[in-house]
């Protein structure tokens, strides 16, 4: 079907509105000075995937892995790869096969934009996780797994360059 | 060559967290748990 447009006051059509595959399921703005922010709430059985973007970010200095640690496991039980791409010059990776937590992205004083997928979080299921980013020297991509089949709500995002700004945004898509 | 780390007579600005919208100073659990986080993080090589 073609994007539907709406007036105000206009009658909404159940097919219209379930046709819709991405619902802000929560928006949070990241503190300053924080070196970790966490998200609760952000997982539920009435998605299975997810889109994170965290807009506008801001730390203070670049290039510096984030970690994500999703609430209530704690264990070695992360495994993640990361690929590394300086523009015009070398590229790179980094990984880890049973860490505590993943490196899901890299921080930015210059104001940076960071998509993620994550599938899974809220089943008694692996979770999986893509993403990319950019900085003003690199872009990065990354990707991996949490092995507990434990069903998550939350997350906490941490950097040994603490954040000054931006905003984290969850979506989930339609079942 | 390593780097030196800052001595303890340096004055130290708080560790912070935020939990959904509540930003305060980390505990001292809160602390231990982020400097084990961090610990292995890796830093990025200076771009060309």
């Amino acid at each position: 079907m073609t994007y539907p447009t709406f007036t105000t006051g206009q009658v909404l059509p159940a097919s219209d509105l379930n046709a819709i595959g991405l619902w802000l399921v929560k928006s949070q703005t990241i503190g300053n000075g924080v070196g970790s922010f966490t998200v609760t709430g952000a997982f539920s059985s009435d998605y299975d995937a997810y889109r994170i973007v965290m807009s506008g970010y801001l730390n203070t200095a670049s290039d510096i892995g984030m970690t994500m640690q999703l609430t209530g496991a704690g264990g070695s039980t992360y495994g993640y790869w990361t690929n590394y791409y300086q523009y015009g010059a070398a590229a790179g990776q980094a990984s880890a096969a049973a860490n505590t937590s993943w490196i899901m992205g890299w921080s930015n004083a210059a104001g940076g934009n960071l998509v993620m997928d994550m599938v899974n979080p809220n089943n008694a299921l692996y979770t999986n996780f893509t993403s990319m980013n950019s900085t003003p020297s690199y872009y990065m991509n990354q990707g991996g797994v949490e092995k507990s089949n434990t069903q998550f709500t939350g997350f906490t995002i941490s950097c040994s360059a603490p954040f000054t700004g931006g905003t984290i945004r969850i979506y989930g898509y339609r079942k | 060559m390593a780097t030196e780390s800052k001595t303890m007579t340096e004055e130290k600005n708080p560790l912070l967290i935020q939990i959904d919208n509540e930003v305060r100073e980390m505990t001292p659990e809160e602390v231990t748990a982020y400097e084990a986080l961090i610990a292995d993080t890796p830093t990025l090589p200076s771009p060309d």
